[in-house]
Formats: C-alpha cells, sequence, structure tokens
C-alpha cells in the first residue's frame, strides 16, 4: 500500500507536469492562445476529455488505477485550471462586467454539457470495442 | 526557452501532486465543501495573493502557470458536479465553487496589497 501511494504520487506529479506544459504550449496556438479564450478553450476541452475517460475506466476495471491518476488527476487536473478562470473573470469585471459574467457563464455551462457528452462518447467506445469483441468470438 | 518549459513543469508537478495529497488528507464527508473545493479555494487564494507581487516572468511561470495552474481544477470540478442528482444540487455545488473562489481570490489580493 505505502509502495503503491508512492508510485501513484510520482505518476500525478509528471502528469500534472505534462499537463502543465500542453496548457502553456496553447498560449502559442492560433485564435484561441488569445486571452482570455485560451483557458475557456482549456477547461472546455479538459473537461469533456476526462469525463470520456472517467466512463472509458470505469469499464475497464482491470486497468491499473495507475492510468486514472496519470491522464485524470495528473495530465487533465493539471491542464485544466480553476484559478485562472477566476483570474480572468476578476481582469475582465474591472472594464467589461458583462463580458465576465458571461465568460463565467459560458465556462460552468458548456463545461457541464461537455461532461455529459464526454460521458456519453466514452460509453459509447466501450460498447463499441465490446461489441466488436464479440462479434470476433462468435466468428 | 528551455527553462520556460522547465519552470512551468516543474510548478505545474508539484502543484498536481499536492492537489493529489489534499484530496487524500481532506474527509470525504462532505457533498459540496469537497477536497477539489478546497484545493480550488486554496489555489484561488494563493493566486490572488501573487499577482499583487508584480512577479518577473520567471517567477510568474512557476508559481502562476506552473504551480497554482497544477494545484487548482477545472476539470475534477465539473466531473464531481456531474455526478450530483439534479441540476439545482450541481447548481448549488458550482456556486461554491465559484463564490468562495472568488472571495478566497479577493481576501488574497487584499492581504497581498496590504502587506506591500
Amino acid at each position: 500500500m505505502e509502495t503503491n501511494r508512492r508510485i501513484e504520487a510520482l505518476v500525478v506529479f509528471a502528469g500534472g507536469a505534462l499537463g502543465g506544459l500542453l496548457r502553456y504550449f496553447c498560449n502559442f496556438l492560433p485564435v484561441i492562445g488569445h486571452w482570455p479564450l485560451t483557458t475557456l478553450f482549456i477547461n472546455w476541452l479538459g473537461a469533456f476529455l476526462l469525463a470520456f475517460l472517467g466512463a472509458y475506466l470505469s469499464h475497464k476495471l482491470a486497468q491499473p488505477a495507475y492510468w486514472q491518476s496519470f491522464l485524470g488527476t495528473g495530465i487533465m487536473g493539471g491542464f485544466t485550471t480553476f484559478g485562472t478562470m477566476i483570474l480572468q473573470v476578476f481582469s475582465l469585471s474591472k472594464n467589461q462586467p458583462a463580458l465576465a459574467a458571461l465568460y463565467l457563464f459560458a465556462s460552468l455551462f458548456i463545461g457541464m454539457l461537455l461532461v455529459l457528452i464526454g460521458q456519453k462518447f466514452g460509453q459509447i467506445f466501450v460498447n463499441d470495442i465490446n461489441n466488436s469483441r464479440k462479434e470476433m468470438t462468435n466468428a | 526557452m528551455l527553462d520556460n518549459y522547465l519552470l512551468v513543469m516543474v510548478g505545474a508537478g508539484v502543484g498536481a501532486l499536492c492537489r493529489y495529497l489534499l484530496l487524500l488528507w481532506w474527509p470525504s464527508r462532505f457533498d459540496y465543501l469537497t477536497g477539489v473545493w478546497a484545493v480550488n479555494i486554496l489555489g484561488s487564494f494563493l493566486l490572488g495573493f501573487v499577482v499583487t507581487l508584480g512577479q518577473g516572468n520567471h517567477s510568474a511561470l512557476l508559481t502562476q502557470t506552473g504551480f497554482l495552474g497544477g494545484l487548482t481544477t477545472f476539470s475534477t470540478m465539473m466531473t464531481q458536479a456531474g455526478q450530483k442528482n439534479g441540476v439545482l444540487k450541481q447548481v448549488i455545488y458550482l456556486f461554491l465553487q465559484v463564490g468562495a473562489g472568488s472571495l478566497a481570490f479577493f481576501i488574497g489580493q487584499a492581504v497581498g496589497v496590504w502587506l506591500r
């Protein structure tokens, strides 16, 4: 158990470092790289992917828990950011309070929709794999 | 350029590790004030504080983009909200995150300005 926690901690560290680096790279993308769209895009994508991952991995119970820790807690947790979202709401609200409210609402509302879509996609993906396995055994 | 990447990676890795440890340690009996809530509130407070310091580029990459970006998380907050039954509970959950997060950021800024 003690060793498990240590490996898990290491895996989270590595995933977080990669996720943070990916988030930093997004600043250099065209269109999306422009403030404040970057964080909006990152958080939407991360919410979708984490929901997809959760639905996908929950069907693969034989998988070691380290995958969830590396991809979910590490990469997606490190990729998305709550702090910068709050910071941007504050900076926008100084001159454009309506835009700040819209930014926050869009982050959360569309984020929730993307969680639902991500879960659905994850389930469809797993069903697809299961069906093709069945076809292989039937053939 | 390369040291920029390294600063972000080290900061975000340590941030994610701290988040992992705090989530392990935080009691799981709370429905709304979860460990995710705690890391986001802590991270928002610290971010509010450090933005008042007028940091240089390297130190901002390590602490803000790296550590605090890795410590706080949006994706886990959203999937945790998605696990709540019903829209009302989801709205309450997100409101407590954003409301307390904004307050924490504001207090962090005030403390930073006060100490200056």
